[in-house]
């Protein structure tokens, strides 16, 4: 997976939050930026929405009703069409070890709130390379 | 070490040994003794038998003797061999020479050479008597008016004495060796009488010290009046010697050791409860403030979002007083925020919770995004912001760079906050020499009053009171930096002068990545 960072403008986003102010506040911060972006309320809500939308990028709070951000990852990693989308986690569980807990689950990033919309895109960016920095020193432990 | 030593005997052994000896001192005492006494009997009563003989003798030859007639003397002497106890009996003549001699087998040659032991009798005054290896030789010289006209002798056996002597050592020997028996089969019995129960007492105090204080009522030697007198009342009579006397010391012991155990375990239990609960307590706590902590920041992620969308005029351009009035309302949130951390970050502290995530990283880049952030903050107050690096900084370190920049941030927006003109100062360097590396940031402010020095590090403290008015903040911030520091293995130290400025150091562990990653080269 290689993003584009230099062509932000161009990404599709989905923004999956249940709660409203903070969907709203994503979304209009990635809207800011010049990304496309459609939200959902839950997981499954997401789930739906993929079928007929493929995002650069998924955004996904972890705790939500009906379906939660883990079992949305899960999911979407076992389905082939949406295995290859990166989903980055946002959450206000600022305690030790929930981040180590959403990288290891398989999300490709974890942002925790509140996020900072002046360097967003930022963040962002070093989020991913964090989780993939992970990630490099078994791939090449492997060959 | 050596064997023979005496002092390193069992008690048993001692005690047998030293018994067995006083009885085989006494038995061979009265032994010799019993000897000594008949021995002294039996030879006055020989000295009698001699005397009668001698008597006899001197009545009978005193006239032949007179007419030195020879025949006759010979006749005296042989008629005194009918008793078995003589052995021999003797006439000597005035000069001394031996003229009858029963024990002689021929006819008496008459003996021209005078018998000094003859002459001596003749010589003496008194019966003389000498005791030979087996027979007592006594002998007197025979007077006749005032004239000396011999002497005469006899020897008597003394073996009949010996065999006696034999057979009183023999019974005494008998005698000597059933006493000695009884004696150490007493002093065995004594002895075990004394160490057998202190051998219980010593196995008793060893269970006891193995923690066993149900063992100690059925060491059978303890159980008081066991061995000595009857029942009384029913209840077993107490010993009165020593040794029952130390068995029911020991058993008082014994139980006021329970007693005590059995109380210091309540105590512990009390004690391991209490504890429990408060740690129950301070974990409800810690899980309490992280709940409230998230429940806080998810509106606070709201207003502080959609403020700074407003100032960055997303939805159309505010007019300044719109501006000043979001401006405002997000530098509260904001400053919300930090407290919100802050409690956060000290309830894991207290907890125990903080887990460092200790990685390679390279301190130069650290300090870049410090200096950009200090920068920031020194402009707000028009302060000059300088920065230097030690060329010795290793270029990659080991360690939880999130919170060495916690500290370091803290640190400089504490010295933006005290300080009105002038400059604030980042410097890094490390000593090689103390394993360590320093982040030091020094301002042109305040000071701290000395007083304060050591206050300023506590919670909620600053040097005006808690918290102050003239200064934002929660006073979280430095016991929260040190904590951290010190969790690291580090410690934070201050150098201050009032009304000149201040100086915080962090000292940190140097590790090296060479250091933790050796097959990397």
């Amino acid at each position: 997976m290689t993003l584009d960072w230099d062509a932000f403008k161009t990404w599709s986003i989905l923004v999956v939050e249940d709660e409203p102010d903070n969907a709203e506040l994503i979304v209009g911060t990635v809207q800011f930026y010049g990304a496309t972006v459609k939200s959902a309320e839950h997981g499954a809500d997401a789930l739906e929405i993929l079928k007929e939308f493929t995002p650069t990028l998924i955004l996904a709070d972890l705790s939500m009703p009906k379906m939660d951000g883990w079992i949305m990852r899960a999911r979407l990693k076992d389905d082939p069409r949406t295995a290859h989308i990166p989903v980055v986690a946002i959450s206000a569980h600022a305690m030790e070890g929930d981040k180590e807990k959403a990288l290891s689950a398989g999300f490709d990033g974890y942002l925790s709130k509140p996020i900072n919309i002046i360097s967003f895109v930022r963040d962002l960016r070093a989020a991913m390379e964090e989780k993939a920095a992970l990630i490099r020193p078994q791939e090449t432990g492997r060959s | 070490m050596n064997r023979l030593d005496i002092r390193r005997w069992p008690l048993a052994a001692k005690f047998t040994l030293s018994i067995t000896l006083m009885v085989t001192l006494a038995v061979a005492t009265v032994t010799l003794l019993s000897l000594q006494r008949e021995r002294d009997t039996f030879r006055s009563e020989l000295r009698q038998q001699a005397q009668l003989a001698l008597e006899l003798i001197e009545e009978v030859s005193a006239n032949p003797l007179y007419r030195l007639d020879a025949d006759t003397l010979q006749e005296v002497v042989e008629e005194l061999d009918e008793s078995d106890m003589l052995l021999g009996g003797y006439i000597y003549d005035a000069d001394g020479r031996l003229v009858a001699d029963s024990t002689a087998t021929q006819e008496l040659v008459f003996q021209i050479d005078p018998d000094p032991y003859g002459q001596r009798l003749v010589a003496s005054d008194e019966r003389e008597y000498d005791w030979l290896p087996d027979r007592l030789r006594a002998g007197q010289a025979v007077v006749l008016g005032r004239q000396r006209i011999g002497a005469i002798a006899v020897e008597l056996s003394t073996a009949p004495l010996d065999s006696k002597i034999a057979d009183v050592r023999n019974e005494g020997l008998e005698a000597a060796a059933i006493t000695i028996i009884a004696g150490i089969m007493l002093a065995l019995l004594l002895s075990r009488s004394i160490t057998t129960p202190i051998k219980e007492l010593a196995r008793a105090t060893e269970r006891i010290a193995a923690g066993d204080m149900t063992q100690k009522a059925t060491v059978a030697m303890l159980r008081p009046g066991l061995r000595s007198g009857p029942a009384l009342n029913g209840k077993a009579a107490p010993s009165t010697n020593e040794i029952g006397q130390l068995a029911m010391a020991f058993n008082e012991m014994a139980d006021a050791i329970q007693k005590r155990e059995t109380a210091l375990r309540e105590q512990a239990e009390t004690l391991r409860v209490a504890n429990a609960r408060a740690e129950e307590a301070a974990r409800i706590k810690s899980e309490f403030l992280a709940n409230v902590s998230h429940e806080l920041r998810t509106p606070l992620n709201v207003i502080l979002g959609f403020s700074d969308m407003m100032l960055l005029g997303i939805d159309g351009a505010l007019n300044e007083k719109q501006h000043h009035k979001v401006e405002r309302l997000r530098e509260n949130g904001a400053r919300l925020l930090v407290l919100i951390n802050d409690i956060l970050d000290l309830s894991r502290l207290e907890a125990k919770r903080v887990e460092l995530v200790n990685k390679p990283f390279a301190p130069r880049a650290l300090a870049d995004r410090l200096a950009t952030q200090a920068t920031v903050l020194a402009a707000q107050k028009q302060l000059e912001f300088k920065q230097t690096i030690a060329p010795d900084l290793p270029t990659t370190l080991i360690g939880d760079e999130k919170r060495v920049e916690q500290i370091a941030l803290n640190l400089l927006s504490n010295a933006a906050k005290f300080t009105e003109t002038g400059s604030i100062t980042l410097e890094m360097g490390a000593k090689a020499d103390d394993h360590s590396w320093q982040i030091r940031v020094t301002d042109t402010g305040v000071g701290i009053p000395p007083h304060a020095l050591d206050l300023i590090f506590e919670e909620f403290r600053q040097v005006d009171g808690s918290p102050t008015r003239a200064y934002m903040g929660t006073g979280l911030g430095l016991a929260i930096a040190r904590n951290f520091a010190r969790l690291m293995g580090g410690n934070i130290t201050v150098e201050s002068e009032l009304h000149a400025g201040s100086a915080f150091t962090v000292t940190l562990p140097l590790v090296l990545e060479e250091a933790k990653l050796p097959e990397a080269t």
